[in-house]
C-alpha cells in the first residue's frame, strides 16, 4: 500500500534558509521549512516451485532521504494601486475594491504552492461584515500548472457557495497554483463605507505533528469601500417670462455635476429628465445642440418624443467625476393655464437624474434617483452617507456641500414704469450757462416710478432716459445745461441709493445702470433733474406784445426709455420753461391842465400817437413796469429796479412841468437831465408806475 | 556436448528440488535483491546509475530488483512485484517493458493503463501508478533477473 511505504518521519524539522527560498516572515509567503522524508520501498513476489506456491519473497529494504521544502504563498491580486488607495498590488490586502451599493465586488487571490513537495490546502472564508450577503456570494477557483497559464483539467471554473467559516480543500502539487474570486454581494452599505472580509489558507504539511514551522496559515485582508456619484443639480432660468407678451419664452439652464466626494465614482450611462409643470411646455424640441459637456462627459441620446412638450429624457449620458452637462431650452406658455405673478411661484419643474450604478437592469436596489424634488421618488439618502446629507433648495438658492440640488419657480417678466412730474418753470432772460455758474437756471425735476415686479436697470441699456428740447438739441436762448442732470434714489431698507448724482449721458443718453448698478427695485422712486439755462432770452416771442401769454417758454421733453426683454414702450413728460422778466410800458394822455398835481387827463392813456395836442397843452407821460413773473417768491421778485426817463427825450418840443413826478414804487428823483423812480422791488405780477408831465412849447407844430 | 551439459542442470534441479522439499518452506529457493540508484544523464545522454541515500525534490530514482533462483530446480510462475513510493512518482520506464502496472496494488493491467472519462479512454496518469509487476513463466534454477522501474521524487 503506497501509504504504508511513504511514512512521514520528520528529521530535522526547521526554518532555515534553504537553497536561496525565502525565509522572511512574508506576509504573502510562508518561510520554508525543510524536512526530511524517508522513502523505503520493498520489493515482493510469489512463485512456485514444482507446481507448488511458495512463500513471499521479500527483498531488502532501501531508503531514499529525501530534502522536503514546504512553503506557500497567498497573494490579493485586485490592482489597488491607483490614488488615493496607493494600496500594492499582490501583498496581502485587497484595499478599498470599489463596490456599488447593494452590489457586487470580486476580491482575486492566488493560492500556490512555492514548494518542492505536494500539499493539501484549508481555504478558510473568514468572518465576514453582516453588509455582505453570504446567500448571493460565491466563490469560483481554477488551478493552474506549475506555469502558471495551464488549467488543470477537471479543477477549472468551479463555483462554490460562499459561507463564512467554511473551509475549500485543495491539493497542490510542486508549482501549482489556484486562482480564485470571491464574488461578494452587499447590502444596505453607503457610501464612503469599508466592509472587511477575510480570508485564510493553512497548510497541512506545515501543521503536522512536530512541525515546528512558525507559520502555519497566511491571512488576506480584503476590504470593499463603497463608492457611487453623487449629482449636483443646479436649475436656472436665464430668461424668464414675460408676462406682457403671450409670445414670450422663457429660458432654463440645467447644469449636473458629477461632484467630487470623499466616495465619488464616475456615472455611466445616467439618464436625466425633466418634466415641465403643467402651464409650460417646451418651445422647441430639445436637440443636441442644446447641450454642452466637459471635457470627457457624453451628450448621451434624446429620447426622441418621449415626453411629447411637456419636457425630455437623455439617455446614456457620461459624467466623470468633476464633470458637468449643461443643458438649456425654452418653454413656452400651454395655452391652457393662465400664468401670472401670483401663480408663478408655484410652477417648479424638477429635474431628475437615474443611475443604475451596476448597469444592471435585472439587479435591484443599486438605482440612485436624484431630484431636485425632495421625497419619493428621490432615493439618495439611501445611499449617501449621513455625513453627507443632501439638500434641495427650490427658490434659486447657491447650493453649499456635494450633492446639493437647486432649482428655482418659473421665473417671470412683468414690468411697467411710470414717469410723472411735469414740471413749469419761469425763467429771466440771462443766467448763468454752466453747470459751474447756475445763478438764476431753473430745475425741472422728473419721477421715474417702478410700478412693476422687476428690478429696473440692474444691466447696461435696461432703462435709460433723454432730455430734449422741443427745438432739437442746438443751443439757442434757452438750453438744458449739461452736467447739471442728477439721479436721486432712496431705496429704502436694504439697498444703496444716490441723493444728486450726476449722471453723464452717452450719445444724449442716459443710463440709469450707471448710477444704480443694483437697479431701481420694485416700487422704487427715482428722480431726475436737470437745469435749464437761459441765455439773453427774449421775453416775448414777438416785439410788439406784453401780453404774458405770448411769453417766450421751451419745452423740454424727457424719455423714458426701458430695454430688454419685457420693456415697456417709452414714455415721456413735457418740462416746460418759461422766460419772465420786467416789461416796460410807456404810455401818454393829454392833461386836462398843467398844474403839478393835477391829475385830470384828457382821454385815456394810450401807446399810440396823440395828434390833437396843442402847443401850451400839458401831456402827462405814464411809465409802467411790470414783473411777468407769475409764481410769488423771492426767486420771481425782480430787485434794483430804476425807472428813468431822460428830459432829452422831448425838451426840444417841451418842459417838464416842475413837481408833477409822481411813482407808485421808487423814490421820485429829478434831475436837470431827467426824472427817475429808484431802487425799488416788484415782485411777481407786481407793476410800478412813474407819471410826470411836460408842457408843450408854443410854436410847435404838428407832425 | 549441449546434451550432457542439459542433463547435468536436470540432475541438479531435481537435486535442489528434492532439498528445498525436504526444508518444507522455499524462501531460500529465490533471493531478491534491490537497490535504489539516481538516474544521472550527462550532457552528452550518456546514462549512469549512482547509488542514492538522499535526494531531493525532482530527483530520478530507479529501483533495481535483482532476483535470483538459489535452487537446482526451475521457479515457476513468479511474479515480482515493485512498488512505487508515495511522494515518488513514476516516470513510465520499466525494465522489461512488459510490466504490468496497478492503481490499487491489487489489479493490474497492461500499460499504459487506461479509464473511461465522460465517454472516452483516456490514459491514467502516471502519478496514479503504485506498483509494477512482472510476470515470468520460468526462472531457470540458479538464474538470476532484474526488473527496474524508474521513479521521480515530488
Amino acid at each position: 500500500m503506497k501509504s504504508n511505504t511513504f511514512n512521514y518521519s520528520l528529521l530535522a524539522v526547521g526554518v532555515a534558509a534553504v537553497l536561496g527560498l525565502s525565509t522572511a516572515a512574508s506576509a504573502v509567503e510562508t518561510p520554508t521549512t525543510t524536512t526530511g522524508v524517508d522513502i523505503s520501498n520493498q520489493a515482493t513476489a510469489s512463485y512456485k516451485v514444482d507446481g507448488q506456491d511458495q512463500p513471499e519473497a521479500k527483498s531488502n529494504i532501501v531508503k531514499v532521504s529525501v530534502s522536503q521544502q514546504v512553503s506557500f504563498s497567498l497573494t490579493a491580486d485586485n490592482d489597488d494601486t491607483a490614488a488615493p488607495i496607493n494600496g500594492t498590488q499582490f501583498d496581502d490586502k485587497n484595499e478599498k475594491i470599489t463596490v456599488t451599493p447593494n452590489g457586487f465586488v470580486l476580491f482575486k487571490h492566488t493560492l500556490k504552492n512555492t514548494g518542492n513537495t505536494t500539499d493539501i490546502y484549508d481555504i478558510t472564508l473568514g468572518a465576514t461584515d453582516a453588509k455582505y450577503i453570504q446567500d448571493e456570494s460565491s466563490v469560483t477557483y481554477t488551478v493552474y500548472e506549475a506555469d502558471g497559464i495551464t488549467p488543470v483539467v477537471g479543477r477549472t471554473n468551479i463555483t462554490v457557495p460562499y459561507t463564512a467559516g467554511a473551509t475549500i480543500q485543495s491539493e497542490l502539487t510542486k508549482g501549482q497554483s489556484v486562482k480564485f474570486t470571491i464574488k461578494a454581494k452587499t447590502s444596505g452599505n453607503k457610501g464612503e463605507e469599508t466592509l472587511p472580509l477575510q480570508l485564510s489558507v493553512t497548510s497541512r504539511n506545515l501543521s503536522l505533528p512536530g512541525s515546528t514551522a512558525t507559520t502555519k496559515t497566511l491571512t488576506n485582508l480584503d476590504t470593499s469601500f463603497t463608492r457611487l456619484p453623487t449629482f449636483g443639480i443646479v436649475k436656472t432660468i436665464t430668461n424668464g417670462l414675460d408676462l406682457n407678451d403671450l409670445t414670450d419664452t422663457a429660458t432654463y439652464k440645467v447644469v449636473v455635476t458629477n461632484d467630487g466626494t470623499n466616495f465619488s465614482a464616475d456615472a455611466k450611462n445616467i439618464t436625466i429628465e425633466d418634466v415641465l409643470p403643467n402651464g409650460l411646455v417646451m418651445a422647441n424640441a430639445l436637440t443636441a445642440a442644446n447641450i454642452t459637456v466637459g471635457t470627457d462627459a457624453t451628450k448621451g441620446t434624446i429620447a426622441p418624443g418621449s415626453l411629447g412638450s411637456q419636457g425630455f429624457s437623455i439617455t446614456g449620458v457620461d459624467l466623470p467625476v468633476g464633470q458637468s452637462i449643461t443643458i438649456t431650452f425654452e418653454v413656452k406658455r400651454s395655452g391652457t393655464i393662465v400664468i401670472d405673478t401670483s401663480n408663478a411661484p408655484n410652477l417648479i419643474n424638477h429635474v431628475t437624474v437615474t443611475d443604475d450604478l451596476d448597469e444592471d437592469a435585472t439587479t435591484t436596489g443599486d438605482v440612485v434617483i436624484d431630484s431636485t424634488k425632495s421625497g419619493n421618488p428621490e432615493n439618495v439618502s439611501t445611499f449617501y452617507p449621513a455625513t453627507n446629507p443632501e439638500v434641495n433648495y427650490v427658490n434659486g438658492e447657491p447650493t453649499v456641500n456635494a450633492g446639493d440640488d437647486s432649482t428655482v419657480p418659473l421665473l417671470t417678466i412683468l414690468r411697467e414704469l411710470t414717469l410723472t412730474g411735469v414740471t413749469t418753470k419761469e425763467i429771466a432772460p440771462v443766467t448763468g450757462l454752466t453747470a459751474a455758474d447756475t445763478a438764476g437756471q431753473v430745475i425741472h425735476s422728473t419721477v421715474i416710478t417702478n410700478t412693476g415686479k422687476d428690478v429696473e436697470g440692474s444691466k447696461p441699456g435696461e432703462l435709460t432716459f433723454t432730455i430734449t428740447d422741443n427745438d432739437g438739441t442746438t443751443p439757442d436762448a434757452i438750453n438744458v445745461v449739461p452736467g447739471t442732470v442728477k439721479v436721486t434714489y432712496n431705496p429704502g431698507g436694504t439697498g444703496t441709493g444716490v441723493t444728486d448724482a450726476t449722471i453723464t449721458p452717452v450719445n444724449g443718453i442716459y443710463d440709469i445702470n450707471t448710477v444704480l448698478t443694483a437697479g431701481i427695485k420694485a416700487g422704487g422712486i427715482v428722480t431726475i433733474t436737470y437745469n435749464v439755462s437761459a441765455n439773453n432770452a427774449p421775453l416775448f416771442n414777438s416785439s410788439t406784445t406784453t401780453d404774458d401769454a405770448n411769453a417766450t417758454f421751451e419745452n423740454t421733453v424727457v424719455t423714458l426709455i426701458p430695454g430688454a426683454e419685457g420693456a415697456p414702450t417709452p414714455i415721456t413728460v413735457t418740462d416746460k420753461t418759461t422766460v419772465r422778466g420786467l416789461v416796460l410800458v410807456k404810455k401818454q394822455a393829454i392833461a386836462a391842465d398843467c398844474a403839478p398835481t393835477s391829475t385830470g387827463i384828457t382821454g385815456t392813456f394810450v401807446t399810440t400817437d396823440i395828434t390833437a395836442a396843442l402847443p401850451g397843452q400839458c401831456i402827462v407821460y405814464q411809465i409802467q413796469a411790470r414783473n411777468t413773473f407769475t409764481t410769488a417768491g423771492l426767486a420771481s421778485n425782480i430787485t434794483d429796479i430804476t425807472i428813468l426817463d431822460k428830459f432829452g427825450q422831448f425838451s426840444a418840443n417841451a418842459t417838464y412841468v416842475p413837481a408833477s413826478l409822481t411813482t407808485t414804487k421808487g423814490a421820485p428823483t429829478i434831475t436837470a437831465n431827467d426824472v427817475s423812480a429808484v431802487s425799488f422791488t416788484l415782485a411777481a405780477q407786481e407793476t410800478a408806475t412813474m407819471q410826470f408831465k411836460v408842457k408843450i412849447k408854443p410854436g410847435i407844430t404838428g407832425p | 556436448m549441449k546434451y550432457a551439459t542439459t542433463l547435468r542442470k536436470a540432475l541438479l534441479a531435481t537435486l535442489a528440488s528434492v532439498s528445498l522439499m525436504g526444508l518444507a518452506h522455499a524462501e531460500d529457493a529465490l533471493k531478491m535483491q534491490l537497490s535504489a540508484n539516481k538516474v544521472v544523464t550527462n550532457s552528452e545522454g550518456k546514462v549512469s546509475y549512482v547509488p542514492v541515500n538522499t535526494a531531493p525534490a525532482g530527483t530520478v530514482v530507479q529501483y533495481k530488483a535483482t532476483y535470483s533462483n538459489t535452487i537446482n530446480q526451475d521457479i515457476q510462475d513468479l511474479e515480482v512485484v515493485l512498488p512505487i513510493p508515495a511522494n515518488m512518482t513514476f516516470t513510465g520506464e520499466a525494465v522489461p517493458a512488459s510490466a504490468q502496472a496497478s492503481i490499487d496494488n491489487k489489479n493490474y493491467a497492461d500499460m499504459p493503463l487506461m479509464r473511461k472519462v465522460n465517454g472516452k479512454m483516456v490514459k491514467i496518469p502516471y502519478s496514479e501508478y503504485k506498483s509494477l509487476r512482472w510476470n515470468i513463466k520460468l526462472l531457470p534454477a540458479q538464474k538470476s533477473a532484474n526488473v527496474a522501474l524508474n521513479t521521480v521524487v515530488n
